[in-house]
Protein backbone atom coordinates (compact mmCIF):
# COMPACT_ATOMS: atom_id res chain seq x y z
CA UNK A 1 0.00 0.00 0.00
CA UNK A 2 1.64 3.23 -1.23
CA UNK A 3 0.25 6.45 0.17
CA UNK A 4 0.77 8.69 -2.64
CA UNK A 5 1.27 8.73 -6.30
CA UNK A 6 5.10 8.72 -7.75
CA UNK A 7 6.00 10.27 -11.32
CA UNK A 8 9.74 9.85 -12.67
CA UNK A 9 11.04 12.55 -14.40
CA UNK A 10 13.89 11.96 -16.60
CA UNK A 11 16.79 14.70 -17.09
CA UNK A 12 18.84 15.74 -19.82
CA UNK A 13 21.78 13.53 -18.04
CA UNK A 14 19.38 10.65 -18.78
CA UNK A 15 19.46 9.86 -14.74
CA UNK A 16 15.48 9.53 -13.81
CA UNK A 17 14.48 11.87 -10.73
CA UNK A 18 11.81 10.07 -8.86
CA UNK A 19 9.48 12.48 -7.02
CA UNK A 20 6.47 11.29 -4.72
CA UNK A 21 3.45 14.18 -5.22
CA UNK A 22 2.04 15.54 -2.87
CA UNK A 23 -1.31 14.51 -2.98
CA UNK A 24 -5.24 16.01 -2.05
CA UNK A 25 -4.20 15.50 1.80
CA UNK A 26 -0.90 17.57 2.00
CA UNK A 27 -2.13 20.25 -0.51
CA UNK A 28 -5.45 21.06 1.22
CA UNK A 29 -3.63 21.20 4.27
CA UNK A 30 -1.15 23.52 3.07
CA UNK A 31 -3.98 25.92 1.70
CA UNK A 32 -5.83 26.00 4.68
CA UNK A 33 -2.60 27.26 6.63
CA UNK A 34 -1.91 29.71 3.55
CA UNK A 35 -5.25 30.77 3.29
CA UNK A 36 -5.43 31.52 7.35
CA UNK A 37 -2.12 33.60 6.98
CA UNK A 38 -3.21 35.33 4.49
CA UNK A 39 -6.42 36.23 5.79
CA UNK A 40 -4.88 38.07 8.51
CA UNK A 41 -2.59 39.62 6.09
CA UNK A 42 -5.44 40.88 4.39
CA UNK A 43 -7.91 41.91 7.48
CA UNK A 44 -4.71 43.90 8.96
CA UNK A 45 -4.57 46.05 5.66
CA UNK A 46 -8.59 46.41 5.32
CA UNK A 47 -8.46 47.51 8.91
CA UNK A 48 -5.41 49.85 8.47
CA UNK A 49 -6.77 51.21 5.29
CA UNK A 50 -10.13 51.47 5.92
CA UNK A 51 -9.16 53.79 9.24
CA UNK A 52 -6.79 55.54 6.76
CA UNK A 53 -9.16 56.07 4.50
CA UNK A 54 -11.49 57.11 7.56
CA UNK A 55 -9.58 60.13 8.74
CA UNK A 56 -8.35 60.75 5.08
CA UNK A 57 -11.60 62.33 4.14
CA UNK A 58 -12.07 63.88 7.68
CA UNK A 59 -8.95 65.95 7.02
CA UNK A 60 -9.77 66.63 3.79
CA UNK A 61 -13.51 67.63 4.43
CA UNK A 62 -11.61 69.95 7.18
CA UNK A 63 -9.59 71.71 4.24
CA UNK A 64 -12.64 72.34 2.15
CA UNK A 65 -12.50 72.42 -1.59
CA UNK A 66 -13.83 69.24 -3.99
CA UNK A 67 -12.43 66.13 -3.11
CA UNK A 68 -15.64 64.08 -4.47
CA UNK A 69 -13.10 61.92 -6.50
CA UNK A 70 -11.27 60.52 -3.24
CA UNK A 71 -13.33 58.02 -2.27
CA UNK A 72 -13.19 56.34 -5.83
CA UNK A 73 -9.38 56.38 -6.06
CA UNK A 74 -8.92 55.12 -1.95
CA UNK A 75 -11.13 52.06 -3.19
CA UNK A 76 -9.12 52.13 -6.21
CA UNK A 77 -5.68 51.66 -4.51
CA UNK A 78 -7.54 49.76 -1.66
CA UNK A 79 -8.89 46.75 -4.65
CA UNK A 80 -5.17 47.14 -6.15
CA UNK A 81 -3.41 46.76 -2.75
CA UNK A 82 -5.65 43.61 -2.05
CA UNK A 83 -5.13 42.25 -5.61
CA UNK A 84 -1.64 42.45 -4.67
CA UNK A 85 -1.38 40.93 -1.23
CA UNK A 86 -3.45 38.02 -2.60
CA UNK A 87 -1.38 36.87 -5.60
CA UNK A 88 2.32 38.41 -4.27
CA UNK A 89 1.86 36.12 -1.30
CA UNK A 90 2.03 33.19 -2.88
CA UNK A 91 4.94 34.41 -6.01
CA UNK A 92 7.24 36.02 -3.30
CA UNK A 93 7.26 32.72 -1.44
CA UNK A 94 7.23 30.52 -3.86
CA UNK A 95 9.68 32.37 -5.88
CA UNK A 96 12.24 33.27 -2.32
CA UNK A 97 11.48 29.75 -1.00
CA UNK A 98 12.34 27.48 -3.85
CA UNK A 99 8.50 26.63 -4.61
CA UNK A 100 7.09 26.62 -0.66
CA UNK A 101 5.07 28.61 0.82
CA UNK A 102 4.56 28.80 4.94
CA UNK A 103 1.67 25.98 4.22
CA UNK A 104 3.42 24.16 1.85
CA UNK A 105 6.55 24.03 4.39
CA UNK A 106 4.37 23.03 6.69
CA UNK A 107 3.21 20.69 5.03
CA UNK A 108 6.14 19.24 3.54
CA UNK A 109 5.18 19.86 -0.02
CA UNK A 110 6.94 21.68 -2.85
CA UNK A 111 6.21 23.25 -5.97
CA UNK A 112 8.79 22.37 -9.00
CA UNK A 113 8.88 22.76 -12.98
CA UNK A 114 8.02 19.51 -14.60
CA UNK A 115 11.59 19.32 -15.68
CA UNK A 116 12.35 18.64 -11.78
CA UNK A 117 14.24 22.22 -11.79
CA UNK A 118 12.87 24.87 -9.23
CA UNK A 119 10.15 27.04 -9.64
CA UNK A 120 10.81 30.64 -11.55
CA UNK A 121 8.83 33.93 -11.31
CA UNK A 122 6.63 33.66 -14.97
CA UNK A 123 5.63 29.85 -13.45
CA UNK A 124 5.07 30.65 -9.25
CA UNK A 125 2.53 34.18 -11.28
CA UNK A 126 0.98 32.34 -13.75
CA UNK A 127 0.42 29.47 -10.66
CA UNK A 128 -0.87 32.36 -8.23
CA UNK A 129 -3.07 34.39 -10.96
CA UNK A 130 -4.94 31.08 -11.71
CA UNK A 131 -5.48 30.47 -8.70
CA UNK A 132 -8.98 32.50 -8.39
CA UNK A 133 -9.61 29.92 -11.40
CA UNK A 134 -9.35 27.12 -9.20
CA UNK A 135 -11.10 28.07 -6.28
CA UNK A 136 -14.57 28.76 -8.38
CA UNK A 137 -16.38 26.09 -8.03
CA UNK A 138 -13.64 24.06 -6.09
CA UNK A 139 -12.32 23.35 -9.99
CA UNK A 140 -8.68 22.65 -8.38
CA UNK A 141 -9.68 19.84 -6.19
CA UNK A 142 -11.76 17.91 -8.75
CA UNK A 143 -8.86 18.55 -11.06
CA UNK A 144 -6.14 17.41 -8.33
CA UNK A 145 -8.28 14.07 -7.42
CA UNK A 146 -8.64 13.32 -11.52
CA UNK A 147 -5.51 14.23 -12.70
CA UNK A 148 -3.11 11.33 -12.92
CA UNK A 149 -0.38 14.10 -12.16
CA UNK A 150 -2.07 15.68 -9.50
CA UNK A 151 -2.66 19.22 -11.42
CA UNK A 152 -4.97 21.82 -11.16
CA UNK A 153 -5.82 24.03 -14.08
CA UNK A 154 -2.62 26.86 -12.98
CA UNK A 155 -0.30 23.72 -12.45
CA UNK A 156 -1.01 22.61 -16.27
CA UNK A 157 -0.32 26.07 -17.98
CA UNK A 158 2.04 26.64 -15.35
CA UNK A 159 4.11 23.33 -16.44
CA UNK A 160 4.47 22.68 -12.54
CA UNK A 161 3.72 20.13 -10.32
CA UNK A 162 3.65 19.84 -6.63
CA UNK A 163 6.12 17.15 -4.60
CA UNK A 164 6.26 15.38 -1.19
CA UNK A 165 9.75 17.36 0.08
CA UNK A 166 12.37 14.25 0.09
CA UNK A 167 11.95 13.66 3.96
CA UNK A 168 15.71 13.28 5.09
CA UNK A 169 15.81 10.98 8.16
CA UNK A 170 14.52 12.85 10.92
CA UNK A 171 17.57 13.04 12.74
CA UNK A 172 16.34 12.51 16.66
CA UNK A 173 18.77 11.93 18.77
CA UNK A 174 18.43 8.33 20.24
CA UNK A 175 19.61 8.19 24.02
CA UNK A 176 21.71 5.16 24.36
CA UNK A 177 22.84 4.10 27.93
CA UNK A 178 26.01 3.68 29.17
CA UNK A 179 25.98 -0.07 29.49
CA UNK A 180 24.59 -0.05 25.63
CA UNK A 181 27.90 1.68 24.81
CA UNK A 182 30.20 -0.89 26.59
CA UNK A 183 28.45 -3.83 24.93
CA UNK A 184 28.48 -2.50 21.86
CA UNK A 185 32.62 -2.39 21.92
CA UNK A 186 32.76 -6.43 22.71
CA UNK A 187 29.64 -7.58 20.71
CA UNK A 188 31.69 -7.36 16.95
CA UNK A 189 33.94 -10.34 18.33
CA UNK A 190 31.09 -12.14 20.40
CA UNK A 191 28.34 -12.53 17.45
CA UNK A 192 27.65 -13.09 14.12
CA UNK A 193 26.74 -9.01 13.39
CA UNK A 194 26.61 -9.72 9.48
CA UNK A 195 23.68 -12.11 9.13
CA UNK A 196 21.79 -8.65 9.94
CA UNK A 197 20.66 -7.03 6.66
CA UNK A 198 19.62 -3.39 6.34
CA UNK A 199 16.25 -4.20 6.78
CA UNK A 200 16.92 -5.41 10.15
CA UNK A 201 18.97 -2.46 10.99
CA UNK A 202 16.00 -0.05 10.02
CA UNK A 203 13.78 -1.75 12.19
CA UNK A 204 15.71 -1.15 15.31
CA UNK A 205 16.69 2.18 14.51
CA UNK A 206 12.59 2.82 13.91
CA UNK A 207 12.13 1.23 17.37
CA UNK A 208 15.01 3.28 19.09
CA UNK A 209 13.28 6.51 17.49
CA UNK A 210 9.23 5.28 18.27
CA UNK A 211 10.09 3.62 21.83
CA UNK A 212 9.32 7.50 23.60
CA UNK A 213 6.13 8.03 21.85
CA UNK A 214 5.08 4.38 22.56
CA UNK A 215 2.36 2.81 25.19
CA UNK A 216 4.37 1.24 28.13
CA UNK A 217 2.64 -2.22 27.55
CA UNK A 218 3.46 -2.85 23.79
CA UNK A 219 6.56 -1.38 23.88
CA UNK A 220 7.89 -3.94 25.85
CA UNK A 221 6.43 -6.72 24.08
CA UNK A 222 8.23 -5.54 21.18
CA UNK A 223 11.00 -4.79 22.50
CA UNK A 224 11.51 -8.41 24.52
CA UNK A 225 10.60 -9.70 21.13
CA UNK A 226 12.75 -8.23 18.67
CA UNK A 227 15.76 -8.51 20.95
CA UNK A 228 14.88 -12.21 21.10
CA UNK A 229 14.57 -12.72 17.61
CA UNK A 230 17.67 -10.46 17.04
CA UNK A 231 19.51 -12.45 19.12
CA UNK A 232 18.72 -16.01 17.08
CA UNK A 233 19.83 -13.94 13.96
CA UNK A 234 22.83 -12.87 15.70
CA UNK A 235 23.22 -16.56 16.74
CA UNK A 236 24.30 -14.89 20.34
CA UNK A 237 23.83 -17.45 23.10
CA UNK A 238 22.51 -15.64 25.46
CA UNK A 239 21.72 -11.93 26.34
CA UNK A 240 24.73 -10.16 28.84
CA UNK A 241 23.19 -10.67 32.10
CA UNK A 242 21.89 -7.06 33.78
CA UNK A 243 20.68 -5.58 30.42
CA UNK A 244 17.04 -5.14 29.62
CA UNK A 245 16.13 -5.49 26.04
CA UNK A 246 15.91 -2.03 24.74
CA UNK A 247 19.98 -1.39 26.18
CA UNK A 248 20.83 -4.65 24.23
CA UNK A 249 18.66 -2.80 21.21
CA UNK A 250 20.79 -0.13 21.63
CA UNK A 251 24.23 -1.87 21.41
CA UNK A 252 22.99 -4.12 18.01
CA UNK A 253 21.93 -0.55 16.71
CA UNK A 254 25.22 1.07 17.59
CA UNK A 255 27.52 -1.92 17.15
CA UNK A 256 25.86 -2.66 13.48
CA UNK A 257 26.34 1.48 12.86
CA UNK A 258 30.43 1.32 13.13
CA UNK A 259 31.68 0.23 9.67
CA UNK A 260 34.67 -1.41 11.38
CA UNK A 261 31.93 -4.39 12.72
CA UNK A 262 30.91 -5.02 9.71
CA UNK A 263 32.75 -7.13 7.41
CA UNK B 1 -4.83 -10.04 16.48
CA UNK B 2 -6.75 -11.86 13.62
CA UNK B 3 -4.11 -10.99 10.97
CA UNK B 4 -0.77 -13.00 11.01
CA UNK B 5 1.38 -10.87 12.67
CA UNK B 6 3.92 -11.85 9.88
CA UNK B 7 3.20 -9.84 6.58
CA UNK B 8 5.37 -11.25 3.79
CA UNK B 9 5.91 -8.38 1.75
CA UNK B 10 5.97 -5.56 3.91
CA UNK B 11 8.20 -3.01 2.81
CA UNK B 12 10.34 -1.44 5.63
CA UNK B 13 11.30 1.79 3.41
CA UNK B 14 7.67 2.03 3.90
CA UNK B 15 7.38 1.86 7.89
CA UNK B 16 10.14 3.65 9.34
CA UNK B 17 8.63 6.38 9.08
CA UNK B 18 5.43 7.96 10.61
CA UNK B 19 2.56 9.60 8.32
CA UNK B 20 1.78 13.17 8.06
CA UNK B 21 -1.08 14.69 8.73
CA UNK B 22 -1.11 15.30 4.84
CA UNK B 23 -0.21 11.55 3.73
CA UNK B 24 -2.85 9.83 6.38
CA UNK B 25 -5.68 12.14 4.33
CA UNK B 26 -4.00 10.96 0.69
CA UNK B 27 -3.77 7.35 2.40
CA UNK B 28 -7.75 7.50 2.60
CA UNK B 29 -8.33 9.05 -0.11
CA UNK B 30 -5.96 6.07 -2.41
CA UNK B 31 -7.78 3.42 -0.70
CA UNK B 32 -11.07 4.64 -1.17
CA UNK B 33 -10.26 5.03 -5.38
CA UNK B 34 -8.21 1.97 -5.76
CA UNK B 35 -11.87 -0.06 -4.31
CA UNK B 36 -14.00 2.13 -5.83
CA UNK B 37 -16.88 -0.55 -6.24
CA UNK B 38 -16.56 -2.52 -3.64
CA UNK B 39 -16.77 0.06 -0.99
CA UNK B 40 -19.84 1.90 -3.03
CA UNK B 41 -21.73 -1.35 -2.57
CA UNK B 42 -21.02 -2.30 0.90
CA UNK B 43 -22.07 1.59 1.79
CA UNK B 44 -24.84 1.36 -0.12
CA UNK B 45 -26.39 -1.45 1.34
CA UNK B 46 -25.33 0.56 4.73
CA UNK B 47 -27.39 3.14 4.19
CA UNK B 48 -30.02 1.28 2.78
CA UNK B 49 -30.07 -0.75 6.55
CA UNK B 50 -30.50 2.94 8.33
CA UNK B 51 -33.41 3.84 6.21
CA UNK B 52 -35.54 0.56 6.54
CA UNK B 53 -36.63 1.84 9.88
CA UNK B 54 -38.09 4.69 8.49
CA UNK B 55 -39.53 3.30 5.70
CA UNK B 56 -41.50 1.05 8.00
CA UNK B 57 -42.16 4.08 10.46
CA UNK B 58 -44.16 5.69 7.47
CA UNK B 59 -47.02 3.24 6.63
CA UNK B 60 -47.68 3.00 10.47
CA UNK B 61 -47.75 6.85 10.86
CA UNK B 62 -50.14 7.32 7.55
CA UNK B 63 -52.09 4.80 8.98
CA UNK B 64 -52.78 5.94 12.30
CA UNK B 65 -53.39 9.74 10.55
CA UNK B 66 -55.89 8.00 8.42
CA UNK B 67 -57.82 5.66 10.84
CA UNK B 68 -57.48 7.10 13.73
CA UNK B 69 -57.74 4.06 15.70
CA UNK B 70 -56.74 1.00 17.46
CA UNK B 71 -54.56 2.77 19.72
CA UNK B 72 -54.02 0.09 22.12
CA UNK B 73 -51.90 -1.61 19.03
CA UNK B 74 -49.23 0.53 19.79
CA UNK B 75 -48.11 -0.89 22.67
CA UNK B 76 -47.08 -3.79 20.57
CA UNK B 77 -46.07 -1.73 17.26
CA UNK B 78 -43.55 0.67 19.46
CA UNK B 79 -41.35 -1.76 21.01
CA UNK B 80 -41.02 -4.07 17.70
CA UNK B 81 -40.19 -1.04 15.48
CA UNK B 82 -37.31 -0.21 18.46
CA UNK B 83 -36.02 -3.81 18.09
CA UNK B 84 -36.15 -3.18 13.94
CA UNK B 85 -34.40 -0.04 14.52
CA UNK B 86 -31.82 -1.58 16.76
CA UNK B 87 -31.08 -4.67 14.80
CA UNK B 88 -30.82 -2.28 11.68
CA UNK B 89 -28.61 0.25 13.21
CA UNK B 90 -26.53 -2.57 13.99
CA UNK B 91 -26.76 -3.85 10.25
CA UNK B 92 -25.36 -0.17 9.73
CA UNK B 93 -22.34 -0.15 11.30
CA UNK B 94 -21.25 -3.97 11.05
CA UNK B 95 -21.30 -3.05 7.08
CA UNK B 96 -20.07 0.59 7.39
CA UNK B 97 -17.15 -1.40 10.04
CA UNK B 98 -16.65 -3.91 7.46
CA UNK B 99 -15.08 -1.09 4.92
CA UNK B 100 -12.96 0.03 7.76
CA UNK B 101 -12.01 -3.57 7.99
CA UNK B 102 -11.19 -3.90 4.66
CA UNK B 103 -9.07 -0.83 4.26
CA UNK B 104 -7.07 -1.91 7.26
CA UNK B 105 -6.73 -4.99 5.57
CA UNK B 106 -4.94 -3.50 2.58
CA UNK B 107 -3.17 -1.46 4.63
CA UNK B 108 -0.84 -4.24 6.31
CA UNK B 109 -0.75 -6.39 2.98
CA UNK B 110 -3.50 -8.52 4.36
CA UNK B 111 -6.21 -7.89 1.71
CA UNK B 112 -9.35 -9.87 2.32
CA UNK B 113 -12.23 -9.98 0.34
CA UNK B 114 -15.44 -8.17 1.09
CA UNK B 115 -17.40 -11.21 2.11
CA UNK B 116 -15.06 -12.52 4.77
CA UNK B 117 -14.80 -8.52 6.23
CA UNK B 118 -18.29 -8.33 6.80
CA UNK B 119 -18.85 -12.22 7.72
CA UNK B 120 -16.39 -11.07 10.18
CA UNK B 121 -17.81 -7.33 11.47
CA UNK B 122 -21.37 -8.89 11.04
CA UNK B 123 -20.58 -11.34 13.37
CA UNK B 124 -19.74 -8.42 16.21
CA UNK B 125 -23.24 -6.55 14.85
CA UNK B 126 -24.42 -6.21 18.45
CA UNK B 127 -20.78 -5.36 20.14
CA UNK B 128 -21.09 -2.80 17.43
CA UNK B 129 -24.36 -0.86 18.82
CA UNK B 130 -23.50 -1.36 22.35
CA UNK B 131 -20.09 0.55 21.56
CA UNK B 132 -22.54 3.01 19.27
CA UNK B 133 -25.33 3.34 22.94
CA UNK B 134 -22.30 3.96 25.33
CA UNK B 135 -20.54 6.44 23.28
CA UNK B 136 -24.00 8.03 22.80
CA UNK B 137 -24.23 7.74 26.55
CA UNK B 138 -20.74 8.75 27.12
CA UNK B 139 -21.10 12.02 25.19
CA UNK B 140 -24.12 12.50 27.08
CA UNK B 141 -22.57 12.32 30.44
CA UNK B 142 -19.70 15.12 28.98
CA UNK B 143 -22.36 17.04 27.95
CA UNK B 144 -24.17 17.56 30.79
CA UNK B 145 -21.10 17.87 33.08
CA UNK B 146 -20.21 20.67 30.75
CA UNK B 147 -23.95 22.32 31.23
CA UNK B 148 -23.51 21.74 34.92
CA UNK B 149 -20.22 23.66 35.23
CA UNK B 150 -21.35 26.01 32.50
CA UNK B 151 -24.70 26.93 34.19
CA UNK B 152 -22.64 27.11 38.12
CA UNK B 153 -20.26 29.48 36.73
CA UNK B 154 -22.48 31.76 34.59
CA UNK B 155 -24.68 32.19 38.10
CA UNK B 156 -21.80 33.03 40.29
CA UNK B 157 -20.57 35.20 37.49
CA UNK B 158 -24.63 36.97 37.58
CA UNK B 159 -24.52 36.53 41.33
CA UNK B 160 -20.89 38.86 41.57
CA UNK B 161 -22.17 41.63 38.74
CA UNK B 162 -24.98 41.97 40.47
CA UNK B 163 -27.46 40.18 38.92
CA UNK B 164 -29.44 39.28 42.57
CA UNK B 165 -29.97 43.10 41.98
CA UNK B 166 -31.01 42.99 38.88
CA UNK B 167 -33.59 40.19 39.53
CA UNK B 168 -35.31 42.04 42.34
CA UNK B 169 -35.74 45.60 40.43
CA UNK B 170 -34.94 45.47 36.71
CA UNK B 171 -35.30 49.11 36.80
CA UNK B 172 -31.89 49.54 38.42
CA UNK B 173 -30.32 47.48 35.80
CA UNK B 174 -28.60 50.88 34.86
CA UNK B 175 -26.68 50.80 38.11
CA UNK B 176 -24.97 48.10 36.51
CA UNK B 177 -21.48 48.85 35.53
CA UNK B 178 -21.17 48.09 31.75
CA UNK B 179 -17.65 46.94 31.74
CA UNK B 180 -18.76 44.26 33.59
CA UNK B 181 -21.24 43.25 31.85
CA UNK B 182 -19.01 43.29 28.67
CA UNK B 183 -16.96 41.22 30.69
CA UNK B 184 -19.79 38.82 31.20
CA UNK B 185 -20.78 38.34 27.62
CA UNK B 186 -16.78 37.75 27.26
CA UNK B 187 -16.82 35.06 29.87
CA UNK B 188 -19.98 33.67 28.25
CA UNK B 189 -18.44 33.38 24.81
CA UNK B 190 -15.33 31.95 26.50
CA UNK B 191 -17.31 29.11 27.94
CA UNK B 192 -19.05 28.01 24.97
CA UNK B 193 -15.63 28.29 23.43
CA UNK B 194 -14.03 25.67 26.10
CA UNK B 195 -17.19 23.70 25.61
CA UNK B 196 -16.91 23.50 22.16
CA UNK B 197 -12.76 22.59 22.59
CA UNK B 198 -13.46 20.14 25.52
CA UNK B 199 -16.26 18.23 22.90
CA UNK B 200 -13.90 18.15 20.15
CA UNK B 201 -11.33 16.76 22.29
CA UNK B 202 -13.41 14.12 23.69
CA UNK B 203 -14.95 13.18 20.40
CA UNK B 204 -11.09 13.10 18.93
CA UNK B 205 -10.18 10.58 21.85
CA UNK B 206 -13.40 8.18 20.77
CA UNK B 207 -12.58 8.63 16.62
CA UNK B 208 -11.07 5.23 15.82
CA UNK B 209 -13.28 3.68 18.64
CA UNK B 210 -14.80 0.93 15.71
CA UNK B 211 -11.82 0.11 14.75
CA UNK B 212 -10.57 -2.01 17.81
CA UNK B 213 -13.74 -3.98 17.36
CA UNK B 214 -13.57 -4.82 13.49
CA UNK B 215 -10.02 -5.75 13.29
CA UNK B 216 -8.70 -7.26 16.79
CA UNK B 217 -9.85 -10.83 18.17
CA UNK B 218 -11.42 -10.77 22.00
CA UNK B 219 -12.70 -7.26 21.68
CA UNK B 220 -15.29 -6.06 24.26
CA UNK B 221 -17.57 -3.10 23.73
CA UNK B 222 -15.87 -1.35 26.83
CA UNK B 223 -12.48 -2.64 25.69
CA UNK B 224 -13.23 -1.52 21.97
CA UNK B 225 -13.52 2.14 23.49
CA UNK B 226 -11.13 1.88 25.83
CA UNK B 227 -8.57 1.27 22.98
CA UNK B 228 -9.37 3.89 20.83
CA UNK B 229 -8.76 6.35 24.38
CA UNK B 230 -5.35 4.99 25.30
CA UNK B 231 -4.34 5.25 21.07
CA UNK B 232 -5.44 8.34 20.35
CA UNK B 233 -3.69 9.64 23.82
CA UNK B 234 -0.75 11.43 22.00
CA UNK B 235 -2.52 12.77 18.72
CA UNK B 236 -5.64 14.52 19.86
CA UNK B 237 -5.39 17.52 17.58
CA UNK B 238 -3.05 15.68 15.02
CA UNK B 239 -6.35 13.49 14.39
CA UNK B 240 -8.67 16.79 14.84
CA UNK B 241 -6.50 18.38 11.68
CA UNK B 242 -6.41 15.56 10.06
CA UNK B 243 -10.68 14.83 10.10
CA UNK B 244 -10.93 18.88 9.04
CA UNK B 245 -8.90 18.65 5.78
CA UNK B 246 -10.90 15.42 4.73
CA UNK B 247 -13.82 17.50 5.52
CA UNK B 248 -12.58 20.07 4.01
CA UNK B 249 -11.58 18.23 0.75
CA UNK B 250 -15.31 16.92 0.86
CA UNK B 251 -16.60 20.08 0.69
CA UNK B 252 -16.90 20.37 -3.31
CA UNK B 253 -18.25 17.00 -3.25
CA UNK B 254 -21.26 18.26 -1.09
CA UNK B 255 -21.67 21.43 -3.35
CA UNK B 256 -21.44 19.28 -6.34
CA UNK B 257 -24.55 18.47 -5.16
CA UNK B 258 -26.16 21.20 -4.17
CA UNK B 259 -25.60 23.00 -7.69
CA UNK B 260 -27.25 19.33 -8.76
CA UNK B 261 -30.12 20.07 -6.40
CA UNK B 262 -30.56 23.58 -7.71
CA UNK B 263 -30.37 22.29 -11.22
CA UNK B 264 -33.29 20.01 -10.54
CA UNK B 265 -35.40 22.28 -8.80
CA UNK B 266 -35.31 24.44 -11.45
CA UNK B 267 -36.07 21.43 -14.33
CA UNK B 268 -39.05 20.62 -11.93
CA UNK B 269 -40.39 23.99 -11.82
CA UNK B 270 -40.22 23.91 -15.68
CA UNK B 271 -43.00 21.41 -15.43
CA UNK B 272 -45.01 21.69 -12.35
CA UNK B 273 -45.91 25.33 -10.94
CA UNK B 274 -44.08 26.07 -7.86
CA UNK B 275 -47.24 26.03 -5.56
CA UNK B 276 -48.48 22.21 -6.59
CA UNK B 277 -48.15 20.00 -3.97
CA UNK B 278 -46.29 17.61 -6.87
CA UNK B 279 -43.76 20.11 -6.92
CA UNK B 280 -43.21 20.10 -3.48
CA UNK B 281 -43.15 16.50 -3.13
CA UNK B 282 -40.85 15.77 -6.39
CA UNK B 283 -38.64 18.99 -4.82
CA UNK B 284 -38.23 16.98 -1.43
CA UNK B 285 -37.92 13.70 -2.85
CA UNK B 286 -34.94 14.33 -5.44
CA UNK B 287 -33.28 16.24 -2.62
CA UNK B 288 -34.01 13.56 0.44
CA UNK B 289 -32.31 10.66 -2.62
CA UNK B 290 -29.67 13.16 -3.48
CA UNK B 291 -28.25 13.39 0.01
CA UNK B 292 -28.93 9.76 0.65
CA UNK B 293 -26.64 9.25 -2.74
CA UNK B 294 -23.86 11.55 -1.24
CA UNK B 295 -24.09 9.78 2.57
CA UNK B 296 -23.24 6.59 0.37
CA UNK B 297 -20.14 8.34 -1.98
CA UNK B 298 -18.83 10.16 1.10
CA UNK B 299 -19.13 7.63 4.30
CA UNK B 300 -16.15 5.20 2.99
CA UNK B 301 -13.59 7.72 2.67
CA UNK B 302 -14.72 8.28 6.29
CA UNK B 303 -13.86 4.81 6.92
CA UNK B 304 -11.02 4.64 5.45
CA UNK B 305 -9.50 8.09 6.62
CA UNK B 306 -10.34 6.12 10.14
CA UNK B 307 -8.41 3.55 9.03
CA UNK B 308 -5.77 4.89 8.12
CA UNK B 309 -5.46 7.07 11.64
CA UNK B 310 -5.97 3.78 13.60
CA UNK B 311 -3.06 2.08 11.53
CA UNK B 312 -1.10 4.84 11.92
CA UNK B 313 -1.71 5.26 16.13
CA UNK B 314 -0.57 1.38 15.86
CA UNK B 315 2.27 2.15 14.52
CA UNK B 316 3.09 5.17 17.01
CA UNK B 317 2.06 3.75 19.58
CA UNK B 318 2.26 0.14 19.12
CA UNK B 319 5.61 -0.71 16.86
CA UNK B 320 2.79 -1.98 14.34
CA UNK B 321 4.43 -3.28 11.61
CA UNK B 322 8.01 -3.44 13.32
CA UNK B 323 9.08 -6.59 12.21
CA UNK B 324 11.67 -8.78 11.36
CA UNK B 325 11.88 -10.64 8.19
CA UNK B 326 10.91 -14.11 8.18
CA UNK B 327 11.28 -14.83 11.31
CA UNK B 328 9.32 -17.64 13.32
CA UNK B 329 6.08 -17.06 15.35
CA UNK B 330 6.41 -16.28 18.72
CA UNK B 331 5.22 -18.80 21.51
Amino acid sequence: MRFFNRVSLPTPESVDLEFALAGIGNRALALLIDYHVLGLLLAIFWIGWISFSIQLMNFLSQLGGDYSGAPNWLLAIFLLVTFAIFTGYFVYFEVFWQGQTPGKRFAKIRVIREDGRPLRLSQAALRALLRPVDDFFFLGVFFILLDQREKRIGDIVAGTLVVQESSSDPKTALTISDEAQELAVQLPGMTHLAALRPDDFAVVRTYLQRRSNMALLPRRDLSMQLARQLKALIQLETIPTGLTSDQFLEAIYLAYQNPASRP
Amino acid sequence: MTFDSNPSDSNPSDLTQSLTVGNVVNGGFRLYRSNLKSYLKVSAVSTLWALIPFLAAIPIVLFYVNVQRYYNVLGLIIPAWLVLAAYCSAQYMANSAAIARLAFGELINQPETVKTAYRYTNARKWRFLGMGALLSLLYFGVAIGMYLIAGILIVIMFASIGGAEFLRSPASAAVINPGLAIFAALVILAIILIFIIVFTWFSMRFSVAELPLAVESDVTVTKTIGRSWDLTQKSVWRIFVILLVTFLVTLPIQFLVQILATVAQGAIAAFYPQESSIFLALTYAFTYLLGLATGIVIMPLWQTIKAVIYYDLRSRREGLGLQLRDTEPLT
